[in-house]
């Protein structure tokens, strides 16, 4: 057993480094928000959401991996779950959001509200009442700290005891965990980021970003477990068959995320009706426009391209650099589907915006680093190769 | 415990008893070679020949006088054809899911049941296809959908839906039977080899394409038979989206929302499982087939008939909350007509069927019992059905102008042309079953040889 415990080398280079940017960009965020406060906490929350998305879908892979009993999760399933104890600090990260910088970001949240919302708008005036805001989002965080929890709990007691009946406990919470993480981040986002716009609305938004955030965390778990894989921790652990099981899982999540996405502008688009139309018509103006082009080409068609060849999903090396890319372009995307719903004059995207997006992703990759420090990284219950196993 | 977790062999138990590749092939394919029908699929077949014969009556009346004689009118200018267009084939997608898309999963449940499905797939697509053929008014001039050089300056509008639905339904159909007929190949080889009469020898032989089940021949039929898989893949998504493309790129409340192509993608999935559980439950006891399509089959069938439903069920829900928070006087309409209109029971009844009733199989225990299972299947069936009716006239007959609302009734050749599709489907289904093995016995082997190896191998490993 003792010859199982993680040794794992250079976190603490990142972990530095993560904090070095994430004092330095919220630093100089932190310097706008006395001048600007409506640009700063607008960055603000695209930051906090960038990384919030991240951090829900390694929750979702969680669920997903203990709901099938996925033996090819079992290599990365520690790390997936320090994605999960990432939400405690965007819980902490949402507070300043919601009790300072609300009534700034959003303009139901102004003084006065949305003056044309008339008579048919009472539900969303309602709805989108900043105290019933805050309450949902409370409510949306306890879903998923509770799941997520859950399931590491009973990971870890699976550790201790061996007892493998906890497998199925494990894969019963996480199918009714998945239900409430569907409908949960469906209305977080809803509340997040649809209601940015004062009269868009798209029924699809929800299950595309499940799919995006899904997307992201497999990427990550990706790109983890392939630059760990000669580790010693990790020998005899990774069956052979796992990076094509990664790299289907990504081609999977590629096409199902561009499959909403293109449902979306499809319906919109022949729609053209004025209040959803608006939300592609932003998207089409200045550099929005290339930005979407972008993503059509290289968050869609190239990763599907690339992987298709088995030479590629059986290559650490080059899944890796696919996953890489797919993690760019998840926060590309993001950045499209935020930014221009701020209705900003001038300048698209303001340093501002960088700022809170590497000061937010700063710390988030420093205490995510000091999370895997300090976790057993490799289930005991792990299937492990014959030869460790006398080894040990 | 480490070395028992790598061995563990698989869990569900897919072959029962004592079967070895003898005894699996001698059972499958006596059904074909002795030609012993039981009386209950008899009568199946009798009752098939019964609504084959409404379906005739009601096409002939249909072509004498008229799409008139449906219940269509202003403003419900789709009713019964749509719905039954739609309704069928989302059935069929239960087919393609277990041959496609569990095959690529490397999921060994689809062993079995996959051959049974696939043929369900086959008939459901033809019964869907004929609808929408039979709604053209003058269908014997049906291949003007098709962009065909002519001189009548004949060409289809690429912009809309329904034209794209020619060619999805059309590919869905070609790559389904070609996914069929390769299968089946092998275990033609076996039926001819096996079968007596002298007329089935040469047809099996014929189709047999000269099966010798040399090493060649199972190298291409494998990456033949795993390139169909990944070609019928994305037709499981595409199909049905686009179906529900018909709807979402109008305008109509109640059709124009973003997440019908999941949404019925889904809905597909989960009528289509609904249907293989109401075929494969009687089935399994007609023939004695309990050992080859066992519980733990049903009981896959049951989860994935779960996790479809509340997807489905999620679509319900999302529209009712989205229609109240878009603040559109139109979509509140249309929910509030939903709730309390007219139609307002089979809204209702949508919701019990889809929504509720399915929640049974979380607990296990049902999921186990064949009873439960039925019960439950038969109420997806009605609903999905509904879900299409609520969906068609429902938005129909009360658009943007309330002066020109109206209600829609269908006739009774709207209920008979629908009732005769049943012929065609289990007419199909019963003939099938007794010309052809159902459960594909090639797949059987292989099925058990990787059980026997696994089985050995945790006995091996416990040293």
């Amino acid at each position: 057993m003792e010859a199982t415990k993680p040794r794992f080398p250079s976190l603490t280079g990142i972990q530095v480094l993560g904090a070095v940017f994430g004092i330095a960009g919220l630093g100089y965020w932190a310097t706008t928000v006395g001048s600007n406060p409506e640009t700063a906490w607008q960055s603000y929350t695209y930051g906090f959401f960038a990384w919030l998305t991240l951090s829900l879908g390694l929750l979702g892979l969680t669920i997903l991996v203990n709901l099938v009993k996925a033996k090819w999760g079992l290599p990365f399933v520690r790390f997936s779950e320090a994605g999960v104890r990432m939400l405690v600090l965007m819980l902490l990260l949402a507070i300043p959001l919601v009790f300072v910088g609300l009534s700034h970001v959003y303009p139901w949240a102004k003084p006065g509200g949305v003056p044309e919302w008339g008579q048919t708008f009472a539900f969303k005036k309602a709805y989108l009442e900043p105290g019933f805001f805050t309450l949902r989002l409370a409510l949306y965080f306890a879903i998923w700290l509770g799941f997520g929890f859950a399931l590491i709990r009973l990971g870890k007691k699976q550790d201790e005891t061996g007892d493998p009946n906890l497998e199925n406990r494990r894969s019963s919470i996480a199918a009714a965990g998945a239900v409430f993480y569907v409908l949960a981040v469906t209305f977080a986002v809803t509340d997040l980021i649809m209601s940015l716009e004062e009269h868009w609305y798209s029924t699809i938004f929800g299950l595309l970003n499940v799919a995006g955030q899904a997307l992201a965390g497999t990427a990550l778990v990706t790109v983890f477990l392939i630059s760990v894989r000669n580790n010693e921790t990790y020998e005899g652990v990774i069956p052979a068959r796992q990076w094509r099981d990664l790299g289907n899982l990504l081609f999977t999540l590629v096409v199902f995320w561009a499959y909403l996405a293109f449902s979306q502008l499809l319906i919109i688009w022949s729609g053209n009706l004025p209040e959803e139309i608006t939300y592609y018509m932003n998207r089409s103006e200045g550099p929005w426009f290339y930005v979407g082009v972008a993503i059509c080409f290289l968050h869609f068609l190239l990763p599907f391209l690339l992987l298709l060849s088995s030479r590629v999903k059986k290559t650490p090396g080059m899944l890796a650099g696919v996953a890489v890319f797919i993690l760019l372009m998840r926060a590309a995307e993001v950045t499209w589907a935020v930014i221009p719903s701020l209705h900003r004059e001038g300048l698209p995207f303001l340093p501002t915006d960088a700022a809170a997006f590497i000061g937010i992703g700063g710390i988030w990759v420093a205490v995510f680093c000091q999370v895997l420090k300090s976790s057993k990284l490799i289930p005991s219950y792990a299937p492990v190769t014959r030869r460790l196993v006398e080894h040990a | 415990m480490q070395t028992e977790a790598i061995n563990r062999p698989s869990e569900d138990v897919l072959i029962e008893g004592d079967h070895n590749y003898s005894t699996l092939t001698e059972k499958i394919s006596t059904v074909v070679t002795e030609g012993k029908i039981p009386r209950n699929l008899l009568m199946v077949f009798g009752f098939a020949g019964l609504c084959l014969t409404v379906f005739l009556i009601a096409v002939a009346y249909l072509f004498a006088v008229g799409t008139g004689v449906w219940g269509i009118n202003n403003p419900t200018g789709w009713g019964y054809a749509i719905i039954n267009f739609v309704w069928w084939i989302g059935i069929g997608h239960a087919g393609t899911l277990i041959s496609a898309i569990l095959l690529l999963m490397r999921q060994r449940w689809r062993t079995s049941i996959n051959r049974l499905a696939e043929t369900m797939t086959l008939f459901a697509v033809m019964c869907a296809g004929l609808f929408p053929i039979l709604h053209l008014g003058r269908p014997w001039i049906f291949y003007w959908l098709m962009p065909y050089p002519n001189a009548l300056a004949m060409w289809p509008n690429f912009r809309s839906p329904l034209v794209w639905d020619v060619f999805a339904v059309s590919t869905y159909f070609t790559v389904s039977l070609l996914f069929w007929y390769v299968g089946l190949i092998p275990d033609l080889g076996t039926i001819r080899d096996k079968v007596k009469s002298r007329v089935g020898k040469v047809l099996a032989g014929i189709f047999a394409l000269g099966w010798r089940g040399s090493v060649a021949h199972w190298h291409r039929y494998e990456s033949l038979y795993l390139i169909l898989a990944g070609l019928s893949t994305p037709l499981v998504l595409s199909v049905h989206s686009i179906v529900s493309f018909d709807f979402a790129v109008s305008i109509i409340p109640g059709w124009h929302t973003t997440v019908f192509p999941p949404y019925f993608v889904a809905g597909a999935v989960f009528a289509g499982f609904a249907m293989v559980l109401t075929l494969v439950i009687p089935i399994r006891h007609w023939y004695g087939m309990k050992d080859l399509i066992t519980m733990d089959h049903l009981e896959w069938m049951g989860k994935i008939m779960l996790t479809t439903g509340l997807v489905v069920f999620y679509g319900y829900l999302i529209e009712m909350f989205y229609a109240a928070f878009s603040g559109n006087q139109y979509e509140i309409a249309l929910a509030m007509n939903r709730l309390t209109g007219p139609y307002q029971v089979s809204y209702f009844l949508l919701i019990l069927c889809n929504g509720l009733v399915p929640q049974f199989m979380w607990s296990k225990k049902l999921r186990r019992n064949e009873v439960s299972l039925f019960v439950v299947s038969m109420f997806v069936s009605v609903g999905m059905w509904l879900e299409r009716f609520v969906i068609v006239p429902v938005s129909l007959t009360r658009d943007f102008m309330p002066s020109s609302w109206g209600m829609y009734d269908p006739t009774i050749w709207d209920i008979g042309t629908y009732v005769g599709t049943f012929g065609i489907f289990l007419g199909g289904m019963v003939v099938f079953m007794r010309f052809l093995p159902a459960i594909p016995m090639s797949e059987m082997r292989h099925l058990l040889h990787m059980t026997h190896a696994e089985k050995g191998h945790a006995h091996g490993g416990a040293h």
